[in-house]
């Protein structure tokens, strides 16, 4: 592969994604400057093994891959961020704070929702844990199939569905703490 | 529904449908249920509004300027 056709490629197929992975990049750092730190390292890493890369298939997977590979593997390793204890993979049927069983359905309505701004989403998704976060941003925000996070993430895809299921809940069990100290109720509650 | 948890086996059901992830088979069944119990429609609804509102409220980050020519340079650099 020539220089005029690794530069077309990474002009048409990687560099589309660069506002994708910063998001990406940022939630899993949680700083801004390490954010960008990791998306250059993700590109560079893109560039050294461009010719392992299909032409015209998943790129924004395959960068994704990249980069959670690049924060796991040589990011954290640093130190550049405290790593957190994961217990939620270890503990099924924790109770959260609110009493919430986290392998049961949580209810938060539409209504709650409607005044929280993209502030208070980003803590919310902030405080899970790194595999949490890392489902419901993979998912929810940038549109990955199951099977695609399974491999980006290198999991199988029965455990996307759990880690899914209960990175939701946490999720909404932590919006709806938000929306209520705004004074926003579930109204059937009290019907 | 209230705050009631509901059976897991249909939470899952529901999300899997949300995230598009059922059978064939399996999603006609569903949408089957669905329409048999307003519920279960409501919980769907539910679901697919949560979805989109974190899409929506996640900001998109933007790369910039300078970001893209310091990855072009070390790329240059080490070519």
């Amino acid at each position: 592969m020539d220089r005029i056709e690794k530069n077309r490629i990474f002009e048409k197929e990687f560099a589309v994604h660069a506002d994708a992975l910063l998001t990406f990049a940022y939630h899993l750092t949680l700083y801004d400057s390490s954010a960008e730190d990791l998306v250059q390292e993700t590109f560079m890493k893109a560039w050294r093994f461009i010719e392992k890369y299909d032409q015209g298939t998943n790129a924004k997977a395959w960068l994704f891959t990249i980069m959670k590979n690049a924060f796991i593997n040589d990011y954290r390793k640093k130190g550049k961020q405290p790593k957190k204890v994961d217990i939620e993979e270890a503990i099924i049927t924790l109770d959260d704070d609110n009493g919430t069983p986290l392998n049961s359905y949580v209810d938060l309505r539409q209504e709650m929702l409607e005044n929280l701004m993209g502030d208070e989403v980003t803590m919310a998704i902030n405080s899970l844990s790194l595999d949490s976060r890392t489902v419901v941003l993979l998912c929810d925000v940038e549109g990955f199939t199951y099977e695609e996070i399974a491999k980006i993430t290198d999991v199988p895809v029965g455990t996307v569905r759990s880690r899914l299921f209960r990175a939701r809940n946490m999720l909404k069990s932590k919006l709806k703490e938000y929306a209520e100290n705004f004074g926003y109720t579930d109204k059937r509650k009290t019907s | 529904m209230g705050d009631q948890p509901i059976q897991q086996s249909l939470a899952d059901k529901i999300s899997l449908f949300v995230d598009d992830s059922l059978s064939k088979e399996d999603k006609m069944q569903f949408i089957s249920e669905m329409q048999n119990d307003p519920a279960i429609s409501d919980m769907v609804a539910q679901e697919k509004y949560f979805k989109n509102f974190i899409k929506n409220k996640v900001p998109r980050r933007k790369v910039s300027p300078n970001l893209i020519e310091g990855i072009m340079r070390n790329i240059d650099s080490t070519s």
